[in-house]
C-alpha cells in the first residue's frame, strides 16, 4: 500500500488546447482514479437562442468552437431546415460537403501536431502545422476567413466557389498527398513514437460500447460507427469508407485519423468532379419554424446531436447540442486508471478534447 | 518481432528542411498579404447611402446605427463580427467589405460618417 | 434525413427504469439526455442502435425526484448533473453527484422557468451600448 497523493491536472497545461481540470489520485507513480471538473469555458450559448433571431443564431453556432466551426454551423442549419421543410439546392450540398471535409482534414492535422507535441516531438508538430497552412489558405481563398467562415446559412450557403478555384483546390490537394504521406508515416514508423503510443490506453470493443464512446475512439476498437452512413448531405454520391482498426490503443487511434485524412482528400476530389453546374446556392426561407427535430452529424471528433424545438415565432424555444467530447469523457476516466503519471498527457489528448464544444 | 532499434525516418525530413527556405513570413518587416475576399472592415460610400436602415436591422451583433434626419451612419468596429450581412442586404450596394484587418484599439469608440 | 426518428411518451416516471433496462439488454447505446419546456418541463432520453434512434420523453412531477439511470448506464452521470444544475430537476441517486458545482455558474438554475414565465414574449434584439461619445468625422 503506497503513498496516496492528489494532484491537479489542468486547467493550465502545455498539452491541452482548451482548459479542463482533472483531479488525479496517485499511488506512488500510478493513477488510481481521476475526477473531472469542467466548466471553465461554459458560456451558456444554449440560452442565447431564446433572444437571437433563428437566422442570426448561425453566427453564434459557428463560434462555439474554432476547430469544428463549420460543422456546427452546418448542423444547426440542417436541423432548422428539416423542421421547416426546406430543401437545400444540390450545388449548396456539394459545397457544404467540400468545406466539411476540408474541416476534417485541418482538424486531424491539428490533432496530429498536438499529439507529436505531447510526446515532445516538436519538429514533427511544426511539419504537421505547416501542412495545415495550405488548407487554411484554401479557406481564406474561398470564404474570406481562416478559422470562422460565416458561409453557411439556413437554406444553403452564402458564397459560391468558381470553377478556377475548384480546379486549384483539386490540384493542390492531389499534390499534397505525397508530402502528407512522408510526414504522416513518421507517426507509424518512428521508434520513439511507437514506444510511447503502442499498447497504451487499450479500449476493448465491449468497453467502447459500455462507456458510450463515439468517433475514432470507437472506430479504433473495431466498431463501425460513423454518422455519415445515415445518408445526409451527398455522402452517398461522393463515397466514403468507414475506417476501423483493431488494435484499440493510442497508435490505432492515430492510424484511424491519418487514414481519414487521405479518405477525405479522395472525397473532396470526387465532390469537385461531380458538382452540378447550376448556380442556385440557397433556398428562400419563409415563415418561422414550428416543431422539433434531432439532427445527427459526423464531426471530426465523432457524432454530434442537435435538437431543435420551435414554436412558430422567430426565436427558438430550445436548442441542444451534445458534442462528441462530452460523450468521450467517461471512457477517458476509465482509461486513466492504472497508468503512470507520465502517460497522462498523451491519454488526455487521445480522445481529441475540444472543450469549448463540450461546454458551450 | 525484431524492430530496428534506430528507426528514425525523421532525420531525412529534418535534414531536408535545413536547406529549404523557411515556411513562415517575416512579419512585421515583410508585408502581410491578405486574400482578395478576406473579411476585414466595413466601409460605407456615404455619398450613395440613402440611410434606409436595412443594415441596422440585419446586423446580428447590433453595432450599426443610422440617424436618417442627421444623415449619419456609424459603426462600432470593436463589436463587428465580420459576417458581411450588411453588405449582402444593402439595397444601394454602398457598403463594402475591405480586406484590411481591423486595427487594434485601446478603447471602444464609434466611427461615424456624415453626409453634410 | 433517411433515419427513423421516434419520440415515445412514457405515461409515468416510474416506468422509466424498466424501459431503460430493456433498452440496455437489447444493445442500445445512450446517445444523450436533456431537458426542455413545452407547456411543462420534460426530459428526453435518446437511444441509438446502428441507424435507428429512439427517444423517450417523461414529464417529471413537482416534488417527486426522478430516479437516476446511472445504475444501468454508468456514463449518464454527466448528463444528469448538467440537467440538475441548469434546470433544477430533482434526480436522486446519481453515482457521482457534483452537488451543484459541475459548471461554475453565478446564478443557480439559469435555464429554469417559473410557471408564469413559460409563455413570456421574447425580447427585442439587444442594442449594443455605445461606450464613448461618437467621434464625428466629416467627409463631404
Amino acid at each position: 500500500m503506497g503513498n496516496r497523493t492528489l494532484i491537479p491536472f489542468g486547467p493550465q497545461h502545455p498539452v491541452l488546447p482548451e482548459p479542463i481540470h482533472l483531479d488525479l489520485v496517485l499511488e506512488d507513480e500510478w493513477v488510481v482514479e481521476a475526477i473531472p471538473s469542467i466548466g471553465f469555458i461554459h458560456r451558456g450559448l444554449e440560452k442565447l437562442v431564446e433572444v437571437k433571431d433563428f437566422q442570426d443564431y448561425v453566427y453564434v453556432a459557428e463560434r462555439i468552437c474554432g476547430i469544428c466551426s463549420f460543422k456546427h454551423g452546418m448542423g444547426y442549419s440542417m436541423a432548422v431546415e428539416n423542421v421547416m421543410g426546406i430543401t437545400v439546392p444540390e450545388r449548396a450540398e456539394f459545397l457544404r460537403a467540400i468545406w466539411g471535409e476540408l474541416s476534417r482534414v485541418h482538424s486531424h492535422l491539428l490533432w496530429l501536431g498536438l499529439a507529436a507535441d505531447a510526446l515532445g516531438f516538436e519538429n514533427l508538430f511544426m511539419h504537421c502545422w505547416r501542412l495545415r497552412e495550405t488548407i487554411l489558405d484554401i479557406f481564406d481563398m474561398t470564404t474570406g476567413g481562416r478559422v470562422i467562415f460565416s458561409v453557411c446559412k439556413v437554406g444553403g450557403v452564402r458564397k459560391d466557389i468558381s470553377a478556377e478555384k475548384l480546379a486549384f483546390i483539386r490540384e493542390t490537394l492531389l499534390g499534397m498527398r505525397e508530402e502528407l504521406n512522408k510526414v504522416l508515416t513518421i507517426f507509424i514508423d518512428d521508434a520513439t513514437v511507437r514506444n510511447r503510443m503502442s499498447g497504451l490506453g487499450y479500449v476493448s470493443p465491449e468497453d467502447a460500447h459500455n462507456f458510450g464512446a463515439v468517433g475514432p475512439m470507437a472506430r479504433a476498437s473495431g466498431i463501425e460507427m460513423d454518422c455519415r452512413t445515415l445518408g445526409y448531405n451527398v455522402y452517398k454520391e461522393i463515397g466514403f469508407k468507414v475506417i476501423t482498426e483493431t488494435s484499440g490503443d493510442c497508435l490505432g487511434r492515430t492510424k484511424v485519423r491519418i487514414r481519414e485524412i487521405f479518405n477525405s482528400i479522395d472525397m473532396i476530389v470526387n465532390a469537385i468532379d461531380l458538382i452540378p453546374k447550376d448556380t442556385t446556392i440557397d433556398a428562400p426561407v419563409k415563415g418561422f419554424p414550428d416543431g422539433e427535430y434531432f439532427a445527427r452529424l459526423e464531426q471530426p471528433r465523432g457524432e454530434v446531436v442537435y435538437y431543435i424545438r420551435a414554436n412558430g415565432t422567430k426565436f427558438l424555444e430550445r436548442m441542444r447540442m451534445r458534442t462528441p467530447t462530452f460523450a468521450n469523457i467517461p471512457i477517458l476516466l476509465n482509461l486513466l486508471k492504472g497508468v503512470e503519471l507520465a502517460d497522462v498527457p498523451i491519454l488526455v489528448l487521445t480522445i481529441d478534447p475540444c472543450i469549448s464544444c463540450c461546454e458551450r | 518481432m525484431r524492430r530496428r532499434f534506430f528507426n528514425a525516418p525523421m532525420i531525412k525530413t529534418a535534414l531536408r528542411s535545413l536547406f529549404k527556405a523557411p515556411a513562415t513570413v517575416k512579419f512585421p518587416t515583410a508585408p502581410m498579404e491578405y486574400g482578395e475576399i478576406y473579411r476585414g472592415i466595413i466601409e460605407n460610400d456615404i455619398e450613395a447611402c440613402i440611410f434606409c436602415g436595412m443594415c441596422v436591422k440585419k446586423c446580428p451583433a447590433g453595432v450599426i446605427d443610422v440617424i436618417r434626419d442627421e444623415k449619419t451612419w456609424s459603426i462600432d468596429r470593436s463589436g463587428c463580427i465580420q459576417c458581411a450581412n450588411c453588405v449582402t442586404n444593402c439595397p444601394k450596394k454602398c457598403l463594402k467589405m475591405v480586406n484590411v484587418a481591423p486595427a487594434a484599439m485601446t478603447e471602444q469608440s464609434v466611427e461615424s460618417l456624415v453626409n453634410a | 434525413m433517411s433515419e427513423t426518428q421516434k419520440v415515445r411518451d412514457l405515461s409515468s416516471v416510474a416506468e422509466l427504469t424498466l424501459v431503460v433496462t430493456e433498452k440496455k439488454s437489447e444493445g442500445w447505446r445512450l446517445c444523450q439526455m436533456h431537458a426542455a419546456y413545452s407547456d411543462r418541463l420534460f426530459l428526453i432520453y435518446s437511444f441509438v442502435r446502428d441507424q435507428e434512434m429512439e427517444n423517450l420523453r417523461i414529464y417529471p412531477e413537482e416534488g417527486v425526484p426522478v430516479e437516476s439511470i446511472t445504475g444501468i448506464y454508468p456514463y449518464a452521470f454527466l448528463y444528469e448533473n448538467e440537467i440538475k444544475e441548469l434546470f433544477g430537476v430533482q434526480i436522486a441517486n446519481i453515482s457521482l453527484d457534483f452537488q451543484g458545482t459541475f459548471y461554475k455558474i453565478a446564478k443557480p438554475t439559469p435555464f429554469a422557468k417559473a410557471p408564469e414565465e413559460a409563455d413570456e414574449i421574447a425580447p427585442e434584439k439587444p442594442k449594443r451600448p455605445m461606450k464613448t461619445a461618437p467621434k464625428k468625422e466629416e467627409r463631404s
